[in-house]
């Protein structure tokens, strides 16, 4: 532990030196994080439909929270956050896992060239990829005519257009776009386990398999789950990719929260509700806090 | 260390293989398209691999001119707008950040875990529960529609992963330096500058490169506080040659399109790379 830093000077002139330090940082947090927290939260409670500036004239209660409960489509998009959430932590991660194996006990010669170009997607802008498979998907794009050219023309559809496969694409392009970053993650993790256990146990006849299985996944355990937490977060937050490739659309059939709740607050011809939609934004935020504070936990734990 | 039987070599040379043509194949897709003549873009393999590879810059001119007819934004100034708000909420954070960073360090003080909790949680906050209240600040403090509008959200946003990067490395600062330091009479802002700083080199690149991915991508802040066409971004102008784009655009000046935004980052990616890698694994390990 570092010892209190108090040679020859006054303790008492000193208290408030870190709170000097400390000021830019918190200037910006009460202005652009605090307040509006805070103002989100308090406006939930209201109606306001952004069209005056008389925000806080019509206390509701909790009638904006009772209005999400019987919303459908509140429904549909929280159903399709949870998918997209529970594809990026369990098929992405897992994935990215399994290609941190191969490359790390692969040998391969170039293996860095390989982690580089599998992460590099995680470098491009989401809006950007977005229009990429966009096009990819389109009607007359290369997938349909890639199974024309197989014989499988009942299968060439308008895929972004599918009412049931539009979030199946958007989390399929999402673990595209970043497995490569869990891969980076999974093999930090691989590189900084003490290589002396694994030789010892390939010169005791260990089998890959049961060396992975005994020593690395285990080992490997913290990294997994914060892995898995970080994109569990990061899976809530998904916004960009749903944007540039179906804008929650056909009919709302991808709508997740985030682009539920733009939908419904700034959409033009959309419903300008700026109190129901701070209020989806306020059970999404308690759903990631929940889950940030296990991860602040086992953090602590961990440390 | 392992020696890979055969049927092991096979197994993990098709995954890898597998695995780079998935990643790859849709890339090249549009580097292709880019680069082919109009009239040749149907008659590619699978429309995906030209036939002849003889590659041609006329798509490029075609989408330069789309950009300042459909987006009423130049490429150079979409750049320009990228490079302002994101250098703008890069020095702004890495400032406001090394000062937390040391304060955690350097002293004792009370509240310390609270803040350091406060910073944990803000990380993860998913940033939408900022927008409507964000705008209406922005709208109150007359920023709205100028760089500011993002510079401040984005440092806000890059404050708090930035602290824990650098609070982590600052703590490995042997304390022997600040006490000869102390002993000579220097205040705490020159054990900063002095000692601190200098050190912390590579934790300052590492952070820059992961809060530069973050800014340089953001869409959704640029696309509520920049109604103005000459302000937009790179993804806020490429969003709408998207989805709803006002003009048809050719295939051939999409793929270009897409081709010059990407480009620049393709670059400083291959330069910076190991950066990036260590960027990545601080961001996500040691948050």
């Amino acid at each position: 532990m570092r010892k209190d830093y108090n040679i020859r000077r006054n303790l008492s002139a000193r208290k408030f030196e870190p709170l000097g330090w400390l000021s830019p940082s918190i200037i910006l947090f009460l202005i652009f994080l605090l307040y509006p927290i805070i103002f989100s939260i308090i406006l939930s409670f209201f109606e306001w439909r952004g069209y005056n500036l008389d925000i806080f004239g019509n206390f509701i209660g909790f009638q904006n929270y009772l209005k999400l409960i019987k919303d459908s489509l509140y429904w549909v998009s929280l159903k399709n956050t949870v998918f997209l959430v529970l594809t990026v932590v369990f098929v992405q991660n897992g994935i990215a896992l399994f290609l941190a194996l191969i490359i790390y006990f692969g040998n391969f010669k170039f293996g860095n060239l390989i982690r580089a170009i599998i992460f590099f997607p995680g470098v491009i802008s989401a809006i950007v990829i977005g229009l990429v498979f966009r096009k990819f998907f389109e009607l007359t794009g290369p997938v349909n005519v890639l199974l024309k050219s197989i014989g499988l023309d009942q299968l060439a559809i308008a895929w972004l257009t599918n009412k049931g496969l539009a979030i199946w694409l958007v989390s399929f392009v999402t673990t595209w776009q970043w497995v490569g970053y869990n891969l980076v993650i999974f093999y930090a993790g691989l590189q900084s386990i003490d290589g002396t256990l694994l030789e010892a146990a390939f010169i005791d006849g260990a089998s890959l398999q049961r060396a992975i299985f005994k020593i690395v996944l285990p080992l490997l355990k913290p990294v997994i789950f914060l892995s898995a937490v970080l994109n569990f977060i990061g899976g809530f937050r998904v916004y960009d990719i749903i944007w540039a490739m179906t804008r929650g659309g056909p009919v709302h059939a991808s709508e997740v929260l985030t682009t539920y709740m733009y939908y419904q607050s700034f959409q033009s011809g959309g419903p300008s509700n700026m109190s129901y939609a701070s209020t989806i934004s306020v059970t999404l935020a308690i759903i990631v806090m929940i889950f940030a504070a296990v991860r602040i936990k086992f953090f602590a734990k961990d440390k | 260390m392992f020696k890979l039987t055969i049927g092991q070599k096979v197994f993990t040379r098709i995954i890898i293989a597998l695995a780079l043509v998935i990643i790859i194949v849709p890339l090249l897709w549009v580097f292709f398209l880019a680069f082919k003549k109009p009239e040749e873009i149907y008659q590619s393999t699978l429309f995906i691999f030209p036939k002849n590879f003889n590659f041609s810059l006329e798509n490029f001119p075609g989408a330069i001119k789309f950009a300042q007819k459909a987006l009423e934004v130049s490429y150079p100034r979409m750049y320009l707008n990228s490079v302002i708000v994101t250098a703008g909420g890069l020095i702004l954070s890495i400032f406001a950040a090394s000062f937390a960073a040391f304060a955690m360090v350097h002293y004792k003080f009370r509240s310390k875990e609270i803040y350091y909790t406060f910073i944990l949680l803000s990380y993860m906050i998913p940033v939408q529960v900022l927008l409507i209240p964000l705008y209406l600040v922005l709208l109150k403090l007359k920023l709205l529609n100028s760089y500011f509008a993002l510079i401040f959200p984005y440092a806000t946003m890059g404050v708090p992963i930035a602290t824990l990067i650098l609070r982590n490395f600052f703590a490995q600062v042997p304390y022997e330096f600040t006490e000869a330091a102390l002993i000579d009479g220097a205040s705490s802002f020159q054990i900063y500058k002095n000692i601190y700083l200098p050190l912390a080199r590579p934790a300052l690149a590492t952070c820059i490169i992961f809060l530069f991915l973050e800014m340089w991508n953001e869409f959704l802040f640029a696309f509520i506080f920049i109604r103005v066409d000459a302000l937009q971004t790179l993804p806020l102008a490429m969003s709408r040659i998207g989805i709803g784009a006002k003009f048809p655009i050719p295939w051939g000046i999409y793929g270009a399109s897409i081709v010059i935004a990407v480009v620049p980052i393709f670059i400083v990616f291959m330069i910076f790379q190991r950066w990036f890698v260590r960027g990545i694994v601080a961001g996500g390990i040691k948050g």
